[in-house]
């Protein structure tokens, strides 16, 4: 027999890094958690970006600034922050659906049990983890449509 | 500033409101869909025909946008670190950028109104 594995613990202070880098995250049976971080990180990408598209857009105004803007948008750079950007919306979207059903609402979440040994909670095993799933499925899928769709038109592929 | 449960109920509500306008925002520019490419879509032409098409509609987004967004990056910030005068800097932050992002998108529309009213 080989050794026993030694338990690992949930940090409860991951720090800065902890919250911003999913891959520092040592825990294991926790998409939650990456939900979570990527909840994060997508919603910190959506608010820097949205003062600077609301100003680019007040630039629509002036015909000029407004094709200088998009000839910018010819760069391959912005391209891909545009492919960035838009699977970021969808996962922030559809992650958010879910955390209104569960969070908002309670839904998904299963019964309250008496905390019993080894502790699991109900909602772990509930709905809301196909969800999830479900979540990250759909996201992938919509990102990588879209991009193929967008990259297609720039002459990427 | 509101409780804090008061901000986390409008966080849910423009949750759910963003869910819907931005689901059309974003249709607005998908290819196939109202136009048939991403290039044409954002052609000053178009951008002219959604603000006569969807004004108000993007005046509603612009604002449950920023209360969204500004509330959750309230919380982030506030998370990060806590302290008096640390949330008196955050409060300032969000509300000048609410200010600032809800003053330019309200121009934006305004002046849009103009050209469409008087031309230009």
């Amino acid at each position: 027999m080989g050794e026993k594995r030694k338990p690992r613990f949930l940090e409860n202070r991951l720090g800065i890094m902890g919250n911003i880098v999913p891959w520092v995250l040592m825990i294991r049976d926790n998409p939650e958690r990456v939900a979570f971080v990527l909840h994060r990180l997508t919603g910190l990408l959506l608010i820097i970006y949205l003062p600077v598209h609301i100003f680019v857009t007040s630039m629509t105004v002036n015909p000029q600034k407004w094709e200088d803007f998009l000839r910018l948008e010819e760069n391959p750079l912005a391209q891909f922050f545009l492919w960035i950007l838009f699977g970021s919306i969808v996962f922030h979207g559809l992650n958010g659906i879910r955390l209104l059903l569960v969070e908002g609402l309670g839904k998904g979440i299963g019964k309250p049990e008496p905390p019993e040994p080894p502790y699991k909670p109900t909602s772990l095993s509930s709905a809301q983890r196909k969800w999830l799933y479900a979540v990250f499925a759909i996201w992938l899928i919509v990102w990588i449509v879209g991009g193929i769709i967008l990259f297609r038109e720039f002459g990427w592929v | 500033m509101p409780r804090e449960s008061t901000l986390h109920l409008l966080l849910y509500a423009t949750a759910g409101l963003l869910a819907v306008f931005l689901t059309i925002h974003v249709a607005l520019h998908a290819p196939g869909l109202f136009y048939d490419t991403y290039k044409e879509s954002v052609q000053r032409e178009s951008v002219r025909r959604n603000y006569e098409n969807f004004g108000w509609a993007l005046v509603a987004l612009l604002i449950v946008a920023v209360i969204h967004g500004l509330v959750g990056l309230r919380g982030i910030l506030l998370e990060l670190r806590q302290g008096p005068r640390w949330e008196a800097f955050v409060n300032f932050l969000v509300v000048f950028l609410g200010a600032y992002m809800l003053g330019l998108g309200t121009y934006t529309l305004l002046t849009w109104l103009g050209i469409m009213h008087f031309g230009g």
